[in-house]
């Protein structure tokens, strides 16, 4: 026997806390954690439906590998995107301007003026 | 005025003469289909496989006009192997339009019968004169072809019993038209003169086509037989009075009655050929045909008629007095083709049920011949002077002799004297007149008809003999001969005083009149047709008959020498013996303007039409455009607001994103 | 409290702490280490829940190959140290986000499920093998070609060239001031 509101509240605190995560960072890779944390709890929540409410049905175990996999390309994928970003911009810094006039315009002039606003 | 008596035309008509039984060859298809497909293949030909070859041109031209005039000789036969003398043959098979009947068929009757002959003739000697008179024109091939594309155009709208095929011969030939005329493209005064052909006759076609409209769906069928069996069944209606209205402006258009009558005079800026064709037999006649076709319908539609009626007089009488007054010979003839095709038309809307439309369709014919005879006369003389002006044209029917018949003919059948073919059908217009006056009781529009073709009688024999007159100016040879030496001829000239030199040179005038032979012949025929033509009209097979008022006749004729004698008075003592030059000089420049028909266009038509069209193009600017500027400025200004105030970095953005994907997801919660 | 419920909340503590640590740590490898401890105690409750092979799956997906990758991004992007938390302001607010998603999802699950025991009756690993190679079998091999195509996208993408040519001297080096970033203790 076992109480199920336990994994379920554990899968709201590790929801928030990736929430929290995703919105405090300024490292993409580490607003990645928070990402990876809210995938978790939901994995959470599907085994522990699965084990305690879904009659036996394995359906729900299935779902949280699929989910485990898609997890695994969209990392993948996330971390190749975050590769080329550092490429082209020198930082993986989330917090800094989105691509304003100066990025755009001839792409010395962009370093520099990246340079430069940041000095 | 002694009491003369009435003679009913039957009286006048030939007897019935037994025909031989000809050979018939099991041909393909009916002389219609014959001479409609051998006018289109001509014209298709001409422009697609003769090359840059003007002599196979020629030869295709003449070739389709031939096959077309044979078919339709042909035809002639057929139809008194008929019984009933009514044959109607399928063209490609009905158009599959649903609810709409569109058999698309022919029809020939005598009346039609004789007028595609009249069409396929004239445009014979047409091709054939073209072939001469362009001789060095670069352009030959495509007139050539369009000449025959318009004469399968005219053939098909003679002998349709569609109003689709009548539609298309009509358009057919209005675009045809517009290449005839503006043939010297590179002339200015052309290609202003086609454009306003075109524009006048398709501003009017706007009425015909709306006609043909009401009249085919109202009765689901564009048979014309069937359409009209089903209107006159039905009687007078509103509907079927617009209709013919809408017809009648429509006819008004193409056949340059007032007020669209400019536009005809302007076209003589096409080549002399073109003028013929155009302006003797086809497209201004045009008209005429499909208001015959369509005359049970026209005969109980009050308000049409009357329409048609004032037109057409207002249109003979105006015309005739401007043809007076032309400076030129060319344009004199196109004011009197106004004034001839406003005179079939008038006797269509003066006749009655009981006469039937034949006496149009006569004039048609009559008229054919002798205008293209004038025109081609004309072109001939003008090739040989130099132009058609009136001073240029003077003496032209004496320095060569050749073209003395035919001028001479021509004129008189133009005005109407006895024998030739004009006084005929002019006849046949005043008995049908007449007999529309009695059976009506003295209504409106027989009596207006009849006043009118009575006036314009003398008219037209006066300007007739204007031209003539000018014609037949002694030459300045044989008024000095006349003047210094009294005697028998011993011709004197100011700068050949030698005998032989005159003689001379005389010959060399005479050797300047050269002419292709088949041209010459072409002439020839029409002025052999415009004696004899009348023969024809008196057929025994034209339609319901009329009586000829002999009072009336004398009359009339009595008018035309009184008219003549008065323009010879008024030519004595002018240089040109031209009765027009006693016209003041402002007066003769208007008239030859046609009376400013140009300005009034412009002020009626055409600058009410840009400053709507400036008004249109304002409010799309400013008003509908403005809405579209303004969407597009409160775009940008909603664009420039967003991208103020919406986060330029990523984690508050996406701070956004969450916070309101938890404010739904705790509406959510709670409401559910 | 039965013991397995006391085995899920030790681990649960466990997983919730560490999860704490990973998304408030300062030092970003640190962070990483904390999310591997957070996935093993992830891996531990699907134990305890009874769900053996999930459980492996995670161990072997998640702690083998995500973490590990994520490592390598964070070595290879080294240079792009930058300060790694955001203004106090934007934390505050990412504070109450996160906690308004704790309460609304405790919330509603809480009181969808409420507080009592119930028996652990998942399937076993038999049935979830039927499923996936029975029932779910297209979805199953549509997901290996999800991962091939991430794969060969990453690589595309990866590859790049920047500002659409693959010229070195497009690549910025990363300023010197960064570099001074780099390694800031708290």
């Amino acid at each position: 026997m076992i109480r199920p509101a336990l994994p379920y509240l554990l899968a709201a605190v590790l929801a928030g806390l990736g929430v929290y995560g995703i919105l405090a960072r300024r490292h993409a890779v580490l607003v990645l954690i928070g990402v990876e944390l809210v995938l978790g709890a939901a994995g959470l929540l599907l085994v522990t439906v699965a084990q305690t409410g879904a009659g036996g049905d394995p359906g729900a175990a299935v779902l949280t590998l699929f989910v485990i996999t898609i997890a695994a390309a969209e990392v993948v994928l996330a971390l190749a995107i975050f590769l080329a970003l550092f490429r082209a911009r020198g930082h993986v810094d989330l917090h800094a301007e989105l691509d304003d006039r100066a990025d755009r315009a001839d792409p010395a002039d962009r370093v520099e003026g990246e340079v430069g606003g940041r000095a | 005025m002694p009491d003369l008596p009435d003679i009913p035309w039957s009286d006048l008509q030939l007897p019935s003469l037994p025909l031989p039984e000809l050979p018939a060859p099991d041909l393909w298809g009916s002389p219609a289909h014959w001479a409609v497909l051998a006018t289109l293949l001509a014209a298709l030909a001409g422009l697609g496989v003769t090359g840059r070859s003007n002599r196979l041109a020629a030869w295709v031209g003449v070739g389709g006009g031939l096959v077309a005039f044979l078919a339709t000789c042909w035809q002639l036969y057929t139809l008194t192997q008929i019984e009933g003398a009514r044959r109607g043959v399928g063209t490609i098979g009905a158009l599959p339009l649903g609810e709409l009947d569109v058999p698309l068929r022919l029809l020939v009757t005598w009346p039609v019968a004789i007028v595609a002959f009249t069409v396929a003739a004239v445009a014979l000697v047409v091709q054939g004169y073209a072939r001469w008179y362009l001789w060095y024109d670069p352009r030959y091939r495509p007139f050539a072809a369009t000449v025959s594309l318009f004469t399968s155009a005219m053939l098909l709208l003679v002998l349709s019993d569609d109003l689709l095929l009548t539609l298309v011969g009509w358009e057919v030939m209005g675009w045809c038209s517009y290449l005839l005329i503006g043939h010297q493209s590179t002339r200015a005064a052309a290609t202003r003169a086609a454009s306003k052909a075109l524009l006048v006759t398709r501003t009017a076609d706007i009425g015909f086509v709306l006609g043909l409209v009401v009249l085919a769906t109202g009765a689901g069928t564009t048979r014309t037989s069937e359409v009209v069996a089903h209107w006159g069944a039905a009687g007078t209606s509103p509907t079927l009075t617009v209709a013919m209205t809408l017809l009648v402006v429509g006819v008004a258009g193409k056949s340059a009655l007032f007020p669209f009558q400019d536009w005809l005079p302007d076209a003589m800026e096409g080549p002399t050929p073109a003028s013929a064709l155009i302006h003797a037999a086809t497209m201004v006649a045009a008209g005429t045909v499909v208001l015959a076709q369509l005359f049970p319908l026209l005969a109980v539609s009050g308000p049409a008629r009357l329409l048609l009626a004032v037109l057409a007089c207002t249109t003979m009488i105006g015309a005739a007095v401007l043809a007076f007054a032309q400076g030129d010979l060319k344009r004199l003839l196109a004011w009197s083709t106004v004034s001839q095709v406003a005179l079939m038309l008038a006797v269509l809307a003066a006749a009655t049920m009981g006469t039937g439309p034949d006496a149009a369709l006569q004039h048609l014919v009559a008229h054919a011949w002798f205008k293209a005879l004038l025109f081609l006369t004309t072109g001939w003389l003008g090739v040989l002077v130099g132009g058609t002006a009136m001073a240029l044209m003077a003496s032209g029917a004496r320095r060569y002799r050749v073209l003395r018949h035919r001028f001479g003919w021509g004129l008189l059948a133009l005005a109407g004297v006895p024998p030739f073919v004009g006084f005929f059908s002019k006849e046949a217009v005043l008995g049908t007149a007449e007999a529309g006056t009695a059976a009506t009781d003295g209504g409106l529009v027989p009596v207006l008809v009849l006043a009118s073709v009575g006036a314009t009688a003398p008219l037209t024999a006066a300007y007739c003999m204007r031209a003539w007159l000018v014609l037949s100016r002694p030459t300045a040879v044989q008024g000095h001969a006349r003047l210094y030496e009294p005697g028998p001829v011993e011709r004197i000239d100011d700068f050949f005083d030698e005998p032989q030199v005159v003689q001379e040179a005389e010959g060399v005038e005479r050797a300047e009149a050269a002419i292709s032979s088949s041209a010459r012949m072409g002439t020839s025929a029409l002025m052999l047709m415009t004696l004899f033509g009348g023969l024809l009209l008196l057929l025994p097979v034209w339609g319901p008959q009329v009586h000829v008022d002999l009072q009336l006749l004398v009359a009339t004729l009595l008018l035309m020498v009184v008219s003549a004698l008065l323009v010879r008075l008024a030519a004595g003592g002018v240089r040109t013996r031209d009765a027009a030059a006693r016209i003041p000089a402002g007066v003769s420049l208007a008239a030859e303007r046609g009376l400013h028909a140009d300005l009034a266009y412009r002020a009626v038509v055409a600058t009410p039409v840009l400053a709507l069209a400036r008004a249109v193009a304002w409010f799309d600017d400013q008003v509908l455009d403005s809405w579209v500027r303004g969407a597009g400025l409160g775009a940008r200004l909603l664009g420039r607001a967003g991208d103020l105030t919406s986060p330029r970095r990523a984690t508050p953005g996406l701070a956004l994103v969450l916070g309101g994907m938890l404010v739904l997801g705790v509406i959510g919660v709670v409401t559910a | 409290m039965s013991g397995l419920d006391v085995l899920l909340l030790a681990v649960g503590l466990l997983t919730a702490g560490a999860a704490t640590l990973s998304v408030t740590s300062r030092q970003v490898l640190h962070a990483a280490l904390w999310l591997v401890v957070t996935l093993g105690g992830l891996a531990g409750c699907y134990l305890v829940l009874g769900a053996e092979l999930v459980a492996l799956v995670q161990l072997l997906v998640y702690v083998g190959a995500v973490v590990v990758l994520v490592l390598f991004a964070l070595m290879l992007t080294r240079a792009g140290g930058v300060p790694v938390v955001t203004g106090v302001p934007q934390r505050v607010a990412a504070g109450l986000v996160g906690a308004g998603t704790t309460v609304v999802l405790g919330g509603a699950l809480l009181s969808a499920f409420g507080w009592g025991s119930v028996a652990i009756d998942g399937g076993d690993s038999t049935q979830v093998a039927a499923t996936i190679f029975g029932t779910d079998v297209w979805p199953f091999e549509l997901l290996s070609v999800l991962l091939l195509m991430a794969l060969v996208a990453a690589v595309a993408v990866a590859r790049a060239p920047v500002g659409g040519q693959d010229d070195p001297s497009q690549r910025p080096d990363p300023p010197a001031e960064i570099e001074a970033v780099q390694g800031e203790r708290p």
